[in-house]
C-alpha cells in the first residue's frame, strides 16, 4: 500500500471516540420513549460541518494572505458583551459572503486565470464536499465590490488579494432554491477602472459563457460538470420517498424520506462565539463609529499573523519555500491588521481594508468597498433577464465533457515518437514493467482553449491588446532542447529491486548535463556490462549525488536524491543510474536497489513505442455530462 | 426492539455505515455527520413506530436516503431510484476494511481541487501521471528535493482535507504544540 493509499484509507476507520458517543446518544435516545431529546452529537457534527464551512470562507476571505501565510490569532480579546452581541450581527449579517459565491473577494478570479472559469469550478467541487444548507431569505444577490489599491499594494500583495486590472466586479446570483448552498446562475463582470470590461461570466450549474469584449461569446458547455465521488456503484438519488423495502412493515404513514427533508439543515446555527472567531479570529474588537453622508458606520478590526515577508505576489514561490513545515517552525513574521466598515443597521461590511501592520494610511494595501443587495424573487422578474446570455455577438460553443485529454496527449506523444523515431529499451520483466510512457514536449490544447490566444476573442482596445499579450506568454510553450524526449515509468516486481524510470535524451545532449538534471554523482562512475537483448554493451554506473532517503522518508537534508517509493522506505536502498548510448539516444535507466542486493542492469528493446505507450497510458473516456 | 437490540444494531453497522460514506464523500468528518444523522434519525422513527417488524432493512433505507439526499445537495444529480436491498448490499458486502476502495487515483482526483497548485500539480504529476520524483522535478523544472519537500507537504494537507480540520483551529493547535 503506498503512502496515499495509507493517507486516503487512514479516515476509513470510525473513530473508537465517535462511535461510542453516538452509542451512548443512540441508546440514551432511544431509552428515552416518546421525547426528542436535543442531539448533542448531530448538533456537533452539525456546528463541525458549519465550522468546515466557515472555515473554507475564513481561507478564502482573506484572499490572497492565505496563498502562503497562515493565519493564527493567538491574542485574546476579551469583549464586552454589547461588543460581543455588534460582532455576533455582523457575522449573521455578513453570512451570504460565506456562500461561495463572488462576494468573496479571494474567491474572485484574476483576469488572467478566469478565462475558463476554473476557479468558480474548483471551489464548487471543493465546497461539494462540506455541503451546507443555508438559511436565506432572498434567492438573489446583487453585489458590487470596487478595489483601490493602496500603497503597499504593489510590495505586499501576497497578504491580500490585490488585483491588477480589476477594478471593480459586479455579480448577480439568483438561487431556484434559495436554501441550496450554490446559486443556479451567476453572472460576474468585471471591469477596469476605465469602466471597460474585462470579462464577462454567466454560469449555470454545467455550462459558462464568457465574453471578453471582442468580436464572440465562448459557450463552454458541460465545463461545470461536478463528477459525484467514485459514485459509480449507486445509480443516483432518490428523495421522494422511501421504497417499500425501506420501510419495511411500518406503517405507510411514515414516510422517513419527507421528514429527513424536514431534518434541521446540515448545518446549525453557531455559537455567537464560533461565528465570531470563525469570521474574525480570536481578536477582533470594535474600534469606534463613524458617520459618513450622514450614516453611522461601525468599525471593527481584526489582524493576522503572515508567516512569510511581505512581497508581490509573483514571488510566492520564494515566499513558501521560506514557510517550512507549520508545526515545527516559524514564528510570525507580519501582522497584517483588517478593518472593516459596517454599516449601521443592516450590519453589513460596506468596506474591508488590509493593512501591514496598524491599519495608517501608509500602510495600507488595498480596500475592497462591498454594496450588496438582496431579493426574494418569484421567478418572474425583470432582475432574471440578465441571466440571458448576451447575444450582440455571435456565440461559439464547445462542449468540454466531451473532448478526451488522454487520447488527445496520446496522439501527441505518438506524433513525437515517429518524429524523432525514438526506440524504447525497458527493464528485464524480472524487474519490471512499464506503467507509463510520458513526454515533456507533449503540450494538448483543446479546442474549448483556444480562444484563450485568438486576439478576436478580446476587445479591439489598448487594454485587449494588454490582455492578448499576457494571455500568450501566459501560454508560451518552450522544450528545453536538453531535456528528456520521452520517459518510462515502471512498476515494480521485486521489492528489493524497484526499477524507477528510463529517460531517452537526444545523443546530442551532453553527458554533463544530464549528470546535472538528474542529480547523479559524477565521481561515482563507473563502467559496466549491460545486457540488452542477451548481448552486452557498454555502459556507465552512477550513484545518486547524496544518499536517498530510503529509510525515513524524510526530505534528505539538502539531498538532491530521489526519494525512495513511498510504499518501500522500511528498506535501504540506493539509487543507481545506468547510462548507455544505443540508437542514437542516450539511455538513462534509474533503479533502487535494496543494498544487500546484488543487481545486473538487464534490458530489452520496446518493438513499438507507440504500442506500449497506448498499452500502457490507456486512454480514459471523457466525463460525461450528468 | 429493546435497548440491547439496538445496541447489538448499532455495533453490527455502524462501521460499514461509516465507511461507506467515507469512501463516498472522502472527509471524515461529514462521514461522521452522515452516520449520525443515520443513526438519530433511525431512533427517532422507531420510538414513533411499532411496526417495523425489520429494523436492519429499515436502518438501510435511512441511510440509503441520507445519503442520496447528501448526493443531491451536494452534487444536484438528478433524481432516480435506487432498492434499499441493493444499498445494503453495497454497505454490506463492498466495502469491507480489508477491501481496496474503489480507486485511490479517482479519489485523489476528485480531491485534488482541493489543494494548493504546486501540491495538486506534483500529486498529479506523481500519482496520475506516475511520474517519478526526478521527472517531475525534470518537468518543473525544479530540484528533486523541492519535488519531495512539496510532496510531503501534499501529504500533510490532503490528511487535513479528509478529516475537514478546520485549518484555523488546526494551526493553533499545532503552534500550541511547540
Amino acid at each position: 500500500m503506498n503512502e496515499l493509499e495509507q493517507t486516503i484509507r487512514e479516515g476509513s476507520k470510525a473513530r473508537h471516540e465517535f462511535v461510542a458517543s453516538l452509542k451512548k446518544q443512540v441508546i440514551s435516545d432511544y431509552s428515552q420513549k416518546g421525547s426528542t431529546k436535543f442531539n448533542i452529537i448531530t448538533m456537533i457534527s452539525k456546528n463541525r460541518i458549519f465550522l468546515g464551512a466557515f472555515s473554507a470562507f475564513s481561507v478564502t476571505l482573506f484572499a490572497g494572505l492565505l496563498v502562503l501565510a497562515y493565519v493564527v490569532a493567538p491574542k485574546s480579546a476579551t469583549l464586552s458583551q454589547a461588543d460581543t452581541d455588534l460582532l455576533q450581527k455582523i457575522a449573521s449579517a455578513n453570512s451570504s459572503r460565506l456562500e461561495l459565491g463572488l462576494g468573496n473577494s479571494a474567491m474572485v478570479p484574476s483576469a488572467n486565470t478566469s478565462m475558463n472559469s476554473a476557479a468558480t469550478d474548483q471551489s464548487k467541487r471543493a465546497a461539494a464536499l462540506v455541503y451546507r444548507e443555508v438559511n436565506r431569505d432572498y434567492n438573489y444577490v446583487e453585489r458590487t465590490e470596487e478595489y483601490t489599491k493602496g500603497p503597499l499594494a504593489n510590495s505586499c500583495s501576497n497578504a491580500a488579494y490585490v488585483p491588477e486590472d480589476i477594478a471593480s466586479i459586479s455579480s448577480y446570483e439568483y438561487y431556484v432554491d434559495k436554501k441550496a448552498m450554490f446559486p443556479d446562475k451567476t453572472l460576474s463582470m468585471q471591469r477596469t477602472k476605465d469602466g471597460e470590461l474585462i470579462e464577462y461570466q454567466l454560469m449555470d450549474n454545467q455550462s459558462t459563457y464568457i465574453n471578453a469584449g471582442g468580436s464572440y461569446t465562448v459557450y463552454l458547455k458541460n465545463n461545470n460538470i461536478i463528477r459525484p465521488l467514485a459514485y459509480d456503484t449507486v445509480s443516483a438519488p432518490e428523495t421522494s420517498a422511501l421504497s417499500k423495502e425501506a420501510t419495511g412493515n411500518a406503517s405507510s404513514s411514515s414516510n422517513v424520506a419527507t421528514d429527513i427533508n424536514k431534518m434541521p439543515p446540515v448545518t446549525a446555527t453557531p455559537s455567537p462565539t464560533l461565528s465570531i472567531k470563525s469570521l474574525f479570529g480570536d481578536n477582533a474588537k470594535v474600534i469606534g463609529t463613524k458617520t459618513e453622508n450622514g450614516k453611522k458606520y461601525y468599525i471593527i478590526e481584526w489582524t493576522y499573523d503572515l508567516y512569510t515577508d511581505c512581497a508581490p505576489a509573483s514571488s510566492n514561490l520564494a515566499a513558501e519555500s521560506s514557510v517550512s513545515s507549520i508545526g515545527n517552525t516559524v514564528k510570525p513574521k507580519q501582522v497584517i491588521t483588517v478593518q472593516a466598515k459596517v454599516s449601521d443597521g443592516n450590519f453589513k461590511i460596506a468596506e474591508q481594508s488590509y493593512f501591514k501592520g496598524t491599519s495608517k494610511s501608509e500602510n495600507l494595501i488595498v480596500t475592497y468597498a462591498i454594496n450588496e443587495q438582496t431579493k426574494l424573487l418569484s421567478g418572474n422578474e425583470q432582475e432574471l433577464d440578465k441571466f440571458n446570455p448576451i447575444k450582440t455577438v455571435p456565440i461559439r460553443t464547445f462542449d468540454v465533457a466531451s473532448f478526451n485529454w488522454s487520447a488527445a496527449n496520446q496522439k501527441e506523444l505518438a506524433s513525437i515518437i515517429q518524429k524523432n523515431n525514438i526506440k524504447g529499451i525497458v527493464f528485464d520483466s524480472s524487474i519490471g514493467k512499464a506503467s507509463g510512457v510520458y513526454s515533456n514536449q507533449v503540450r494538448v490544447i483543446p479546442d474549448f482553449q483556444k480562444y484563450q490566444t485568438d486576439r478576436d476573442f478580446y476587445a479591439q482596445t489598448q487594454f485587449g491588446q494588454k490582455r492578448y499579450d499576457q494571455i500568450v506568454k501566459d501560454n508560451s510553450f518552450t522544450v528545453d532542447a536538453n531535456s528528456p524526449l520521452m520517459n518510462l515509468s515502471f512498476s515494480n516486481v521485486k521489492t528489493d529491486v524497484l526499477p524507477g524510470v528510463i529517460l531517452i535524451y537526444s545523443e546530442s545532449v551532453p553527458i554533463q548535463t544530464i549528470i546535472n538534471q538528474q542529480g547523479m554523482s559524477a565521481g561515482t562512475a563507473k563502467a559496466v556490462d549491460i545486457t540488452l537483448d542477451g548481448r552486452v554493451i557498454s555502459g556507465t554506473q552512477y550513484e545518486a549525488a547524496s544518499t536517498p532517503n530510503s529509510v525515513s522518508g524524510s526530505g534528505g537534508s539538502g539531498a538532491t536524491a530521489p526519494d525512495a517509493p513511498s510504499d518501500q522506505k522500511n528498506i535501504q536502498t540506493r539509487a543507481l543510474y545506468y547510462v548507455f548510448k544505443q540508437n542514437g539516444f542516450h539511455y538513462i535507466a534509474m533503479i533502487y536497489v535494496n543494498t544487500k542486493t546484488s543487481y545486473s542492469p538487464v534490458f530489452k528493446s520496446v518493438a513499438n513505442l507507440e504500442d506500449l505507450a497506448k498499452s500502457v497510458n490507456g486512454v480514459v473516456e471523457p466525463v460525461k455530462a450528468l | 426492539m429493546d435497548e440491547d437490540q439496538v445496541a447489538e444494531l448499532y455495533d453490527a453497522t455502524v462501521e460499514k455505515i461509516y465507511r461507506f460514506f467515507y469512501y463516498k464523500v472522502l472527509n471524515r468528518e461529514v462521514a461522521e455527520d452522515l452516520t449520525s444523522q443515520v443513526f438519530t434519525t433511525f431512533i427517532k422513527k422507531i420510538k414513533e413506530s411499532n411496526t417495523i417488524t425489520n429494523p436492519k432493512a429499515f436502518l438501510y433505507g435511512v441511510a440509503k436516503n441520507i445519503f442520496l439526499v447528501h448526493l443531491k445537495q451536494a452534487y444536484r444529480l438528478p433524481a432516480q431510484s435506487i432498492e434499499a436491498e441493493e444499498f445494503e448490499d453495497i454497505v454490506d458486502t463492498s466495502l469491507s476494511e480489508d477491501e481496496k476502495p474503489t480507486s485511490i487515483i479517482d479519489m485523489l482526483e476528485a480531491l485534488l481541487p482541493q489543494f494548493p497548485d504546486k501540491q495538486r500539480y506534483v500529486l498529479k504529476l506523481r500519482f496520475v501521471d506516475k511520474l517519478s520524483i526526478s521527472e517531475i522535478a525534470e518537468k518543473l523544472g525544479k530540484d528533486q528535493n523541492y519535488v519531495s519537500t512539496t510532496q510531503k507537504r501534499a501529504f500533510q494537507t490532503l490528511r487535513e482535507i479528509l478529516k475537514c480540520t478546520d485549518p484555523v483551529t488546526n494551526i493553533v493547535e499545532k503552534e500550541k504544540k511547540l
